[in-house]
């Protein structure tokens, strides 16, 4: 299964922000999407899931010969800053999106089942979301891709903010999905990116470029990347 | 001194050119007209500037004339018919003691607020120079708006140019004293009282008492002579010089700054805060849950949009059942109050026909119809989150959403839609009025299709036009006509004295063709227009 996309761009105002992205991403693999901030990381994960509509270019999913448009319900995104409805405590959301989501649902996990995977303790699954840590609503969001599956997965900073026991344990949790998803991850936190990702996705003026493999073990990577992000903005 | 008030100006200058093309660019159409880099463009923001200073001093003059003409000059006409002198003193003791208690109510020095912030917590400004003269700015420009306003108010109601001049400094006295009296209680006692609830809530209810009480019972107790004698005045001009020179030799602004200026109040961006200001008032408390009430299954047995908005339903029953209750208990009551009064006139009420009373109705439906607010509920709680999700954006979901939300907001109206006819029916058999049968069932079926339309209405209006808008709330102008349209329309049905006898079939063809084109739009459109926007 692969994800390509073709020639997106996205203006604001007079502002373009995405100048013809073109890449295919590759199932299995988690890739890490670098950009410094207002690269427009954010709004590259929006055209996707649809909460934006591009101005131009597509993006389709392909099985084999297969090739299908990359509609909304095939993608699972994890926002920065979590949203979930708050007057319903964590069982009672993962039941309603267990019930919603019946069809593309293939484990027999009960909702039980599922909080523990993400560790979140018996006493507060009966507890108003509205309640939850920033942590706790970031693994419900999380939660919901596990459950549905979707085939791709954007992950929006979903690290920055978490304390480094979650931040370890979500870790974890892409690591174990990701051989049945393309996963997207955009961070502007280097080590993160080389720590978990299996590939590193520059967005820089507008465009996506891919970091060569020998980079990445490279002791100067650092140094070598901020050269990268440097170079093309004054190019 | 000087120079400190230059430089407030000068970040003031910029803030508001930036606001105005800020605002400028949201109107609709035009205000694409306007480029991005306008922000950088100096000398046109100057202008820009110069020009936003104008409409703001005449936005100011407005509001003073707003203030003097509904509060003062309004209330005294009202309450002393044909008496000018009367009317004169009325106006002089309410202008007095609205002047005198809004001193004591809230402090400039205290109020501590965004610009402050700005130039004192993040600019270091020294906090002494801003607030002395950001105070003696804001009562010198007061009392520059407050001085046509109180010319032409005070000889229209019968009182000479310079009594309105002596007025206007009068309040400008009193406003310097209520400040150096803030400041001495804050060095001598270590309070705040400025701005605080309750306070504002005491002071203003006691403002209220002192300043309309006494004229409405003709008695205003401010004495005019003395109002303008110099041996009242001259005292008190030399009180308020002395609280000048207090206001400018005090030295603990730092302190309050510190306490005032506090990071957690204004690092949110204003818009979030707005936003959760709008809705608090339909906010779920988690307070309001025992855990025990959140461990039991109780709706396990329905599954998805269903179980969503039976846990929907529940968790706000302080939004949708007790608005319920308390229709049901004013009908009761109304109606018990009703059948008490013929104990003692044997014929209180006129005989009158279903069909008569019907008009009025329409406009007791409106306003006892649930809707808005269980809308806005459903946006703030539920629909903004979830909206994020693709699940909930697909067309299936959007319309099994709104069919349950419909039953339900309808079966709520239909309630008190029944109790309203069982009453109404129920006094006019009880007072034997004699209405026949065939107009008591079609003014039933009004009322209650009088209900389900307004339950289609509320709901309609949210899923085709989404009003609601994730910070300060835009509303859709769509919404707004629509809503707005129905509202006068409602209102003046009460205004038809003598209907026609078709009036009910009038009622029932129009809300049954509403609420048809309503459910077709609504399955048409709201698939896609039912967004967070």
């Amino acid at each position: 299964m692969q994800l390509e996309l073709t020639g997106i761009t996205k203006s604001f105002d007079s502002k373009e922000v995405l100048k013809g992205v073109d890449f295919t991403f590759e199932q299995g693999k988690i890739y890490g999407l670098l950009g410094r901030n207002g690269a427009g990381k954010t709004t590259l994960f929006n055209c996707l899931s649809g909460e934006i509509k591009a101005d131009k270019g597509e993006a389709s999913l392909r099985r084999e010969e297969q090739k299908t448009a990359l509609d909304p319900e095939k993608i699972g995104y994890v926002l920065a800053t979590p949203v979930l409805p708050e007057f319903l405590t964590g069982y009672e959301f993962v039941k309603f999106f267990m019930d919603i989501n019946q069809k593309k649902i293939r484990s027999n996990r009960t909702i039980d089942d599922y909080l523990s995977l993400i560790q979140i303790e018996p006493d507060d699954r009966h507890r108003l979301i509205k309640g939850y840590s920033h942590g706790m609503k970031n693994k419900m969001q999380m939660l919901c891709c596990i459950i549905a599956q979707p085939p791709v997965i954007l992950l929006d900073e979903p690290l920055t903010s978490l304390d480094i026991v979650v931040a370890l344990e979500i870790k974890k949790l892409l690591r174990e999905m990701k051989r049945d998803h393309i996963i997207l991850f955009s961070t502007h936190i280097l080590q993160l990116a080389t720590d978990l990702c299996d590939e590193i996705v520059l967005l820089n003026n507008g465009k996506l470029e891919q970091v060569d493999h020998s980079i990445l073990g490279d002791p100067q990577f650092e140094d070598k990347i901020i050269q990268l992000l440097k170079d093309e903005e004054e190019a | 001194m000087i120079d400190t008030q230059k430089n407030i100006f000068r970040i003031m200058t910029s803030t508001n050119a930036n606001r105005f093309v800020y605002y400028f660019k949201r109107i609709p159409l035009i205000g694409k007209l306007l480029p991005d880099r306008l922000y950088g463009d100096l000398p046109l923001k100057k202008n820009l500037a110069v020009f936003a200073a104008i409409l703001i001093f005449f936005r100011k003059i407005l509001g003073k004339a707003f203030f003097v003409g509904l509060f003062i000059v309004l209330p005294a006409v009202l309450m002393t018919k044909d008496t000018p002198q009367l009317r004169f003193a009325s106006y002089l003791h309410i202008f007095a003691v609205v002047s005198l208690f809004g001193s004591f109510l809230v402090s400039q020095v205290f109020t501590g607020d965004r610009d402050e912030y700005l130039c004192v917590r993040l600019m270091h400004m020294d906090a002494k120079d801003y607030i002395v003269s950001t105070t003696l700015f804001r009562e010198i420009t007061d009392f520059i708006y407050f001085l046509p306003v109180m010319l032409f108010a005070t000889v229209l109601m019968g009182g000479t140019p310079v009594q309105a001049v002596l007025l206007t400094v009068l309040r400008a006295g009193l406003s310097l004293i209520g400040e150096a009296l803030f400041l001495l209680l804050y060095t001598r006692a270590g309070v705040m009282p400025s701005g605080k609830g309750s306070y504002l809530v005491a002071t203003g209810t006691l403002c209220l008492a002192a300043a309309y009480l006494p004229p409405l019972l003709h008695r205003p107790i401010v004495p005019c002579g003395l109002l303008f004698h110099p041996a009242f005045l001259l005292p008190l001009f030399a009180l308020a010089a002395v609280c000048v020179f207090f206001l400018v030799t005090y030295r603990q602004y730092h302190e309050i700054a510190l306490a005032t200026l506090k990071s957690s109040s204004f690092s949110e961006d204003p818009g979030k805060l707005m936003a959760e200001a709008k809705f608090a008032d339909v906010e779920v408390r988690e307070k309001d849950f025992r855990d025990a009430e959140l461990k039991l299954h109780k709706f396990d047995s329905k599954e998805g949009f269903a179980y969503l908005n039976a846990i929907f339903f529940d968790r706000h029953r302080r939004l949708f059942v007790r608005p319920i209750l308390i229709r049901l208990a004013i009908i009761a009551i109304l109606s018990a109050g009703a059948i008490v009064v013929s104990f003692f006139s044997p014929h209180p009420f006129e005989p009158i026909r279903p069909g008569v009373i019907l008009p009025a109705f329409v406009f007791i439906l409106y306003l006892v119809s649930i809707g808005e607010r269980v809308c806005k509920a459903m946006f703030y709680n539920c629909d903004i989150s979830l909206l994020r999700y693709s699940f909930y954006r697909e067309k299936g979901a959007v319309l099994s959403n709104f069919k349950v939300r419909l039953f339900r907001v309808a079966g709520l109206n239909l309630i008190v839609a029944a109790a309203i006819c069982v009453a109404t029916v129920g006094l006019a058999s009880f007072f034997r009025m004699g209405w026949p049968v065939s107009e008591t069932v079609s003014f039933v079926l009004s009322i209650l299709f009088l209900s389900l339309f307004f339950s289609v209405h509320h709901l309609f209006l949210y899923y085709v036009f989404q009003p609601y808008t994730t910070e300060s709330g835009v509303k859709n102008p769509f919404y707004s006509i629509i809503s707005n349209g129905v509202y006068i329309l409602c209102f003046s049905c009460i205004k038809i004295k003598s209907p026609p006898s078709y009036f009910a079939l009038i009622v029932l063809a129009a809300t049954f063709l509403y609420i048809v084109i309503a459910l077709i739009l609504v399955y048409r459109l709201a698939p896609k227009t039912f967004r967070v926007k």
